[in-house]
């Protein structure tokens, strides 16, 4: 995972074993607790080498991912589904940066586990559709040199790592807002419509919370999801005659219409328990 | 995945005739676009440009960063207009999309997947036809034209 012995080594000193213990018990304070222990040992080390800093870089993204898994557990249980879809966004971009930087792209089992785990749980939410802005920006400043990034006398490319920082184009006066669409694949998926933790919306989230405070399931064991759709009965389908016009409104005849729409297929997502999972 | 289209241009950009008859490589070509009161260009040109630059040096590629750029904000590549010269063909163009693809994917979880929107105008072979082909989608519907002669399908 990562290219230096040294950083290796602290990876392999400092288990993450009581972080997942005390998330599986829900012990949500403790383990944010353990993860401090954690980032104590690395903020000593001092260097200058770029692989060096490069592996604490990614280092720190395995402490954020867990910080931010902690807490998007720790925000459903408490019914604050909203706000646990900016945690989960946060873990899933700790992730794919872990992903990029680790040697040879390799993917940790225990990372691979929750990535699976938190891809099935990004789809109880109800975010489909996601805002997204176009602009019209002077030009991009990179974030390592201060150069135009998107000239070539700036060496250093976007999103790529060096001596341990992200380059980062930052946007230099933004003349215009050409635009506000709604996408299905946005750069951010935290730009959504809110819906109220209460709503309808969260019925996936609210079934979770109630699995997880009556113990049937904790933020540990929940190992894989089977996506078949069910059929389910149509609450708005009316029995009419069949030269009737149809209850949708479409102002067909029945029996070219809805005649067989009675039941309707929705979508259905069984969790998969496995209880005698455990990573520590 | 939207299917290409292909726009026959019976009246060629003076650019495009001059950058054909004079150079060679790739030109990326700012655009309007929607509404926009001067040529932008897409928020992708310069990391795409700098991407060939630093790994096929052996491609000449006019690029000039000082336009304004227009970025959506949304989880696609969105690649500018490019000019082909003769030296370059549309196969050797959407291979180096391709690799510029695969190379950004890296870190990509389980079943993400990148999209791209490509635009590229070129000259047909045998005759005084110029085309733009305009393809947005995946990478495996852009990986078909690799394999097949455009020009070709674009005489029947």
């Amino acid at each position: 995972m990562f290219r230096t012995e040294l950083i290796t080594d602290l990876y392999q000193v400092n288990s993450f074993k009581l972080v997942y213990k005390n998330l599986h018990e829900k012990k949500f304070q403790n383990a944010k607790k353990n993860l401090a222990l954690i980032k104590n040992e690395i903020q000593k080390i001092i260097s200058q080498d770029e692989l060096v800093l490069n592996d604490i870089y990614l280092f720190n993204q395995i402490l954020s991912f867990h910080t931010s898994l902690i807490t998007t557990w720790e925000e459903i249980y408490i019914k604050k589904y909203s706000s646990s879809w900016n945690y989960l966004q946060n873990c899933l971009d700790s992730l794919r940066n872990i992903n990029k930087f680790s040697l040879n792209n390799q993917k940790e089992e225990v990372l691979n586990f929750f990535e699976k785990q938190l891809l099935i749980l990004e789809k109880l939410y109800p975010y489909n559709i996601f805002m997204s802005m176009g602009m019209e920006v002077d030009l991009y400043e990179c974030s390592i040199c201060g150069n135009d990034i998107d000239s070539f006398e700036c060496e250093h490319d976007i999103g790529e790592l060096y001596y341990g920082k992200i380059a980062i184009g930052i946007a230099k006066g933004i003349r215009d807002i050409n635009h506000v669409s709604m996408v299905e694949k946005p750069m951010d998926k935290r730009c959504v419509v809110q819906y109220d933790d209460n709503g309808h919306q969260f019925k996936g989230l609210q079934f979770l919370n109630q699995q997880l405070l009556s113990n049937q399931l904790t933020p540990i064991t929940i190992y894989d999801a089977d996506e078949t759709p069910r059929k389910k009965f149509n609450e708005d389908y009316v029995k009419l005659e069949r030269n009737e016009k149809c209850f949708c409104g479409s102002n067909k005849k029945f029996k070219k219409c809805c005649i067989n729409k009675q039941y309707i297929e929705e979508q259905h997502i069984q969790l998969i328990i496995k209880h005698e999972l455990t990573l520590w | 995945m939207k299917e290409p289209t292909i726009e026959i241009l019976n009246e060629p950009s003076k650019d495009f005739e001059q950058f054909y008859s004079e150079s060679n490589g790739i030109k990326i070509v700012p655009e309007f676009y929607n509404g926009t009161k001067e040529k932008i260009l897409q928020r992708d040109s310069g990391t795409f440009a700098k991407w060939i630059h630093k790994n096929h040096s052996e491609i000449n590629i006019d690029y000039n960063p000082n336009f304004k750029k227009i970025s959506l904000h949304n989880n696609e590549y969105w690649l500018p207009l490019v000019f082909l010269a003769s030296d370059t063909s549309v196969q050797i163009y959407i291979g180096l999309i391709i690799n510029f693809m695969y190379d950004k994917l890296k870190g990509g979880l389980t079943g993400e997947k990148k999209e791209a929107k490509v635009n590229f105008s070129f000259e047909c072979k045998e005759g005084d036809d110029y085309k733009r082909f305009n393809y947005s989608g995946d990478l495996e519907g852009l990986e078909k034209f690799k394999k097949i002669d455009l020009n070709k399908i674009l005489k029947d």
